[in-house]
């Protein structure tokens, strides 16, 4: 699904299920209209987001992430590393805010390539997305931080 | 009365001591963690090139973290006589880490491969969730040895090659 679509989709079940719109329905009705609502705009938060997107999608297919993995892969890490240095030792909000778009671009990349190998049912590439999403979102966090 | 008195006095002894016990339980669990987050030893970088050195560059996805910890070995002696670190992550992975590269000086490389993630862990009084942080120092250890093995093999080969030739 595109996300303009969803956004739509997302507004069209709002206009339902939004609690103000219902106020003059019984009691039980507007619960359940509140409670729907908060599980939409749950569901859209994490459609929205390319890597929570992306973990919901293969869990799907009960596919789970491994929170306590370990790896050596030596490309991802170096490039890692090199970004996180970068952060460390940027002096001025410009810097960061440069790192940041190099970050989106990466995250965008990543998520097309998830969207590539999920596609093609190979969940180990789907799986290698990501983790390097997940490097790029928690270097994302560090910036804001120190923003 | 006199028992109740007496009852009353024993009561609120032992709840203080339990009250003293625990909180100096509390310091503890994280007090070296603490300890290696504030005063790192041996942050810093070898230059991966050189010949001496052997670097192990581990990471754990999920959490975002990244290690990297280096070892500086003695060609003669096959002796480590310097380590250093760097890790982006928790404070448990980079305590972890940085008591790795205290434990690795003076050591044999041999001897640094039998360094169980365990020890790290009970030396830090990690938590559960946190044990893996220290599986990460091991792994880092044993990336670090691994590629100044490789690295002395590759030199190896050319000599013999210049050797031959």
């Amino acid at each position: 699904m595109e996300v303009h679509e969803l956004e739509k989709k997302y507004k069209d079940w709002q206009k339902k299920l939004h609690p103000d719109l219902v106020h003059s329905k019984s009691q039980r009705e507007r619960e359940y209209a509140a409670e729907q609502s908060a599980r939409v705009i749950d569901a859209y938060r994490t459609l929205t987001d390319p890597l929570s997107r992306a973990i919901y999608i293969v869990k799907l297919e009960g596919v789970l992430v491994d929170e306590e993995e370990r790896i050596t892969d030596p490309e991802l890490l170096a490039e890692v590393m090199e970004l996180r240095e970068a952060v460390d030792e940027a002096e001025d909000s410009g810097a960061l805010k440069k790192i940041q778009s190099q970050l989106q671009e990466k995250l965008q990349c990543w998520s097309n390539s998830f969207d590539d190998a999920y596609v093609s049912k190979n969940y180990e590439d789907a799986l290698a997305s990501i983790r390097r999403m997940t490097y790029y979102r928690r270097t994302n966090e560090e910036i804001v931080k120190k923003l | 009365m006199l028992k109740h008195l007496t009852n009353t006095v024993i009561g609120q002894h032992l709840r203080s001591s339990a009250a003293v016990g625990g909180a100096s339980l509390r310091r503890m669990y994280h007090e070296r963690v603490v300890d290696h987050y504030n005063n790192p030893r041996n942050v810093g970088s070898f230059d991966k090139n050189d010949s001496n050195v052997g670097t192990g560059l581990v990471g754990a996805p999920a959490c975002g973290d990244v290690m990297k910890l280096q070892i500086r070995v003695d060609e003669k002696s096959g002796k480590i006589v310097d380590a250093c670190f760097k890790t982006f992550g928790c404070g448990s992975a980079i305590a972890s880490s940085s008591v790795a590269t205290e434990w690795v000086k003076g050591k044999q490389m041999e001897e640094v491969l039998s360094i169980k993630n365990t020890e790290i862990a009970k030396h830090l009084s990690l938590p559960p969730v946190k044990l893996h942080c220290s599986m990460l120092a091991e792994d880092a250890i044993k990336a670090a040895v691994k590629d100044y093995e490789a690295k002395r093999l590759k030199s190896n080969g050319h000599e013999e090659k210049a050797a031959d030739a």
